[in-house]
C-alpha cells in the first residue's frame, strides 16, 4: 500500500504559481491517462481549485514522491527548480492525513469553509470517469469523504458564520426561520451590501431587488446578481414586501425614518422585517427598532457575529485536528489490512482445498456413515481448519496494520499462501 | 406507595435541571441511565395510583398532573436530540417538574361510578391534550419573548444557538391551535356527560366557569392573531398570560377546590 501527495496551496505558493500549475477540469483525465502510460502512477486524483492544486497518487513499483513531483512539473511544461521549491510532498500516512485535512476544510484559506468538499467529491468523481482511480483510491477516497463529514457534524466546524456577508444572512434567519423564497431590497451599492446580498441568494431567496440613486448602476448590479433593479425614490414601496432591507450607500444621510415606517408595519401586519444598514453615516434611522416587527441591525453588529463565529471555529479547528488525526490512524491501519484481504483469500482456500481432499481419501472409510453423521464430520473439519488458521492470520492483519509487509509476507508464505500480491511498504 | 415513586421521579427529574457544572454531576444526570431511571419511576407513580385504584384514575386530580407532567417529560426527551433548543428543553423540563410537583398535593380519584360511559375519560384526555398545548404554547412563548428581546437590544452573543423567531412563533400559534380546539371539544363532551348524568350533581362550578374563561382567553388570542395578524410579541404575551392563568387556578383548585370540580369531579 502507497500513497502520495503532491501540491502547492495557498500556504506554500502564490498565485503566480498556484496558476501555472492549475488544470482545467476537462484536462484531467489526459493527464491521469498520461500518469499511468509513464508507469508513474496506477491511480490517482487530482484537485485543482484556485487555493490549490494537489496530485494523490498510488505510485508503481520503485517510484517516489520526488519522481512523481518532477513528472507533474514536467508535464505541465514548467521550469522545474522554480516551482518545485514551491510544491510539498507527502507520503504514506502523511499523505492520507492532507487529504483527510484538506477534505475537512481545515486547510483551507476560511477553516471550515463548505466549498472544498464538493470540489474533492467532483475531482474524485473525473478521476472515476477516467478511469484513473481504482480499488485502492475508491478506498481512499470513500474515508477520506466519510471523514470530512464526520468532522462537519461533530464539532459543527462550518456552523458559525465568519464573514460579514454571511452574519448578515444568519441574523436574518435567526428573524425570519429560512430565507428561501423570501424577498430582499439591497439600497445602494456598496462592498458589504452586495457580499450579504450574495450571501442570501446563496440561501434560495426567492426575490432581490436592487435600488441606487443612479439607475444604471442598480441595473448594472442587478444583472450581476439576477435581480431587479429600481431608483432609490422608489424604494417605499417596496418596503410593504420584502423581508429584508439591507442599504449600503454613501448616501450620508437617514434614507428610511420612523415616520416611512410606522405605517408600513400595519400594512404589513406586524410581519417581521430585518434590516440591515451597512453604511457609514447610517441610512435607516436606529428608532426604527422600537417599531414592532422591525429588526434593525448594523455594520457592527454583523462584525461582532463573525468575530465570534471565528473564535468559536479555532476551537472547533482544534477538536476537528484531533479527530482527523484519530481518523487517520484508523484509517491507515485498516488501508494496510485490506492489501492482505486477497492473500489471506489464498490461505483460506488452499486449507479448505486440503480439508475438502482429506475428506474424500476418507470418504471409504465413512462409507457406513449416516448422512447425519457425515455433516457432523464436514462441520467438525471446517471448524478445525478454521480455529488453526484463525490465530496466524490475526497476527498477519495485526502485523499488516502496523505495516510490517515483509513479516506478514513470511507468515503468510509459511501457511501455504500460493503467490503473494505485490506491494511495497517504502 | 405512588408517592414515594412520584417523589423519587421527582428528584431524578431535578438532575438534569441543575445544569452543565459540576460537570461529573451534570454527565450523571444526563446520562440515558438516569434518564430511563426517572422516566420509569414516573411511569411507576401513575401505575402504583392505577393499582391502588384498581382501574385507571382518570378523574383523580393527581393522576392527571402526572400524565400531562409525562407528556411534558416526553417533548423534553424528543427535544433533547434537536439542534438550537437547549433554553426550550430547559424550560421543558422545568414546566415538566412543576406539573408533577403540584399533582404530588393534588387529591386523589372519586368515586368509580363516573367511569361507567366513555365520556368522562374520552373529556378528562381532551382537557389534559387542551393543557397540553397550552403548556408547549407557554414554553415557547417565554422563549419568543427571550430571543426576540435579544435581537432588539442587538446583544447577539450566542445567538444562533437559540432557535428563530419564525420557528417560535409558528410552533407557538400551532400548539395554541391544539389545545384550543382540544379544550373546547372536552369541554362540549363534559358539558353532554353531565347532561346525561342528572345524579352527579355537576352544576356551573368555579372550574367551570375558570375553564370558560381560559377559552375565551385563548379564543381572543387566535382571534386577533387570525383577523388582525398580530403575531409574534402579541401572541407570545397571549400565551405566557394564558398559562399564567392556568397556574394560579390549577393552585385554586389543589388547595381551595380539593380536585378538579371541587371534589365532586
Amino acid at each position: 500500500m502507497r500513497l502520495v501527495a503532491i501540491g502547492v496551496s495557498h500556504h506554500t505558493a502564490p498565485v503566480e504559481v498556484r496558476e501555472r500549475l492549475a488544470i482545467s477540469p476537462g484536462l484531467v483525465p489526459g493527464l491521469l491517462d498520461d500518469l499511468r502510460q509513464d508507469r508513474v502512477g496506477r491511480e490517482a486524483v487530482l484537485i485543482s481549485t484556485c487555493n490549490r492544486v494537489e496530485l494523490y497518487a498510488v505510485p508503481t513499483e520503485g517510484t517516489g514522491p520526488e519522481d512523481v513531483a518532477r513528472w507533474l512539473v514536467e508535464r505541465q511544461g514548467l521550469g522545474s527548480r522554480r516551482i518545485e521549491q514551491h510544491l510539498y510532498r507527502y507520503q504514506q500516512r502523511d499523505a492520507l492525513r492532507h487529504l483527510f485535512r484538506v477534505a475537512s476544510s481545515l486547510d483551507s484559506m476560511v477553516v471550515g469553509e463548505p466549498q472544498i468538499l464538493g470540489q474533492v467529491k467532483e475531482a474524485y468523481r473525473v478521476a472515476v470517469a477516467g478511469q484513473g482511480a481504482g480499488g485502492t483510491m475508491h478506498r481512499i477516497m470513500d474515508r477520506a469523504l466519510n471523514v470530512a463529514k464526520k468532522v462537519r457534524t461533530e464539532t459543527g466546524i462550518g456552523r458559525e458564520a465568519v464573514s460579514v456577508g454571511r452574519a448578515g444572512v444568519e441574523l436574518a434567519r435567526q428573524v425570519l426561520g429560512s430565507l428561501k423564497g423570501r424577498s430582499a431590497l439591497l439600497v445602494g451599492a456598496g462592498a458589504h451590501g452586495k457580499l450579504v446580498a450574495r450571501s442570501m441568494l446563496s440561501y434560495e431567496l426567492g426575490e432581490l431587488v436592487v435600488a441606487n440613486r443612479t439607475f444604471e448602476r442598480a441595473a448594472d448590479l442587478a444583472r450581476q446578481l439576477q435581480a431587479s433593479a429600481t431608483h432609490l425614490d422608489d424604494i417605499a414601496r417596496f418596503l410593504d414586501r420584502v423581508d429584508v432591507v439591507v442599504t449600503s450607500t454613501a448616501a450620508g444621510r437617514v434614507l428610511i425614518d420612523r415616520a416611512m415606517l410606522a405605517p408600513v408595519v400595519r400594512r404589513r401586519r406586524y410581519r417581521p422585517l430585518v434590516m440591515i444598514d451597512l453604511s457609514v453615516p447610517r441610512n435607516i434611522d436606529p428608532s426604527v427598532n422600537d417599531l414592532e416587527g422591525i429588526y434593525r441591525f448594523d455594520v457592527d453588529d454583523l462584525q461582532e457575529i463573525a468575530d465570534q463565529g471565528k473564535q468559536r471555529r479555532v476551537a472547533a479547528a482544534v477538536a476537528a485536528e484531533q479527530l482527523v488525526d484519530q481518523e487517520t490512524r484508523a484509517a491507515w491501519k485498516a488501508l494496510l489490512v485490506e492489501t492482505i484481504h486477497a492473500d489471506i483469500g489464498g490461505v483460506v482456500k488452499r486449507a479448505e482445498a486440503i480439508r475438502v481432499a482429506e475428506v474424500a481419501r476418507a470418504s471409504g472409510t465413512l462409507a457406513g456413515l449416516s448422512d447425519k453423521d457425515r455433516r457432523a464430520v464436514e462441520a467438525m473439519t471446517r471448524a478445525i481448519v478454521k480455529k488453526v488458521l484463525h490465530s496466524p492470520l490475526s497476527r498477519a492483519r495485526a502485523l499488516a496494520s502496523e505495516g510490517e509487509r515483509a513479516a506478514v509476507d513470511d507468515l503468510l508464505r509459511a501457511l501455504g499462501a500460493p503467490e503473494l500480491q505485490k506491494d511495497d511498504d517504502a | 406507595m405512588e408517592r414515594v415513586f412520584a417523589i423519587l421521579a421527582l428528584i431524578a427529574w431535578l438532575g438534569p435541571l441543575l445544569g452543565r457544572r459540576p460537570l461529573a454531576l451534570a454527565r450523571l444526570t444526563r446520562h440515558t441511565a438516569w434518564i430511563g431511571a426517572a422516566l420509569l419511576l414516573h411511569i411507576g407513580a401513575m401505575v402504583a395510583e392505577a393499582a391502588l385504584a384498581g382501574r385507571v384514575p382518570l378523574d383523580s386530580m393527581r393522576f392527571g398532573l402526572g400524565a400531562l407532567s409525562m407528556w411534558v417529560m416526553l417533548g423534553w426527551l424528543y427535544l433533547r436530540r434537536q439542534p438550537r433548543m437547549e433554553l426550550l428543553e430547559a424550560l421543558l423540563l422545568a414546566l415538566g417538574v412543576v406539573l408533577l410537583g403540584a399533582g404530588l398535593l393534588a387529591p386523589g380519584g372519586g368515586p368509580p361510578e363516573r367511569l361507567d360511559t366513555l365520556w368522562f375519560p374520552l373529556h378528562v384526555v381532551l382537557i389534559l391534550l387542551g393543557l397540553l398545548g397550552f403548556a408547549v404554547s407557554f414554553t415557547l412563548s417565554i422563549l419568543f419573548l427571550v430571543v426576540r428581546r435579544r435581537l432588539k437590544q442587538r446583544r447577539l452573543r450566542g445567538i444562533a444557538r437559540l432557535p428563530s423567531l419564525e420557528t417560535l412563533d409558528r410552533r407557538n400559534y400551532q400548539s395554541m391551535a391544539l389545545g384550543f380546539v382540544a379544550l373546547t371539544a372536552g369541554m362540549a363532551v363534559g358539558g353532554m356527560w353531565a347532561a346525561t348524568h342528572p345524579e352527579s350533581s355537576m352544576g356551573p362550578d368555579a372550574t367551570i366557569w375558570g375553564t370558560l374563561l381560559l377559552w375565551v382567553w385563548y379564543a381572543a388570542g387566535l382571534h386577533v392573531r387570525l383577523v388582525s395578524g398580530w403575531r409574534g410579541r402579541l401572541a407570545a404575551i397571549f400565551g405566557v398570560g394564558g398559562f399564567a392563568g392556568l397556574g394560579v387556578f390549577v393552585l385554586f383548585a389543589v388547595v381551595v377546590l380539593q380536585g378538579w370540580h371541587g371534589g365532586v369531579g
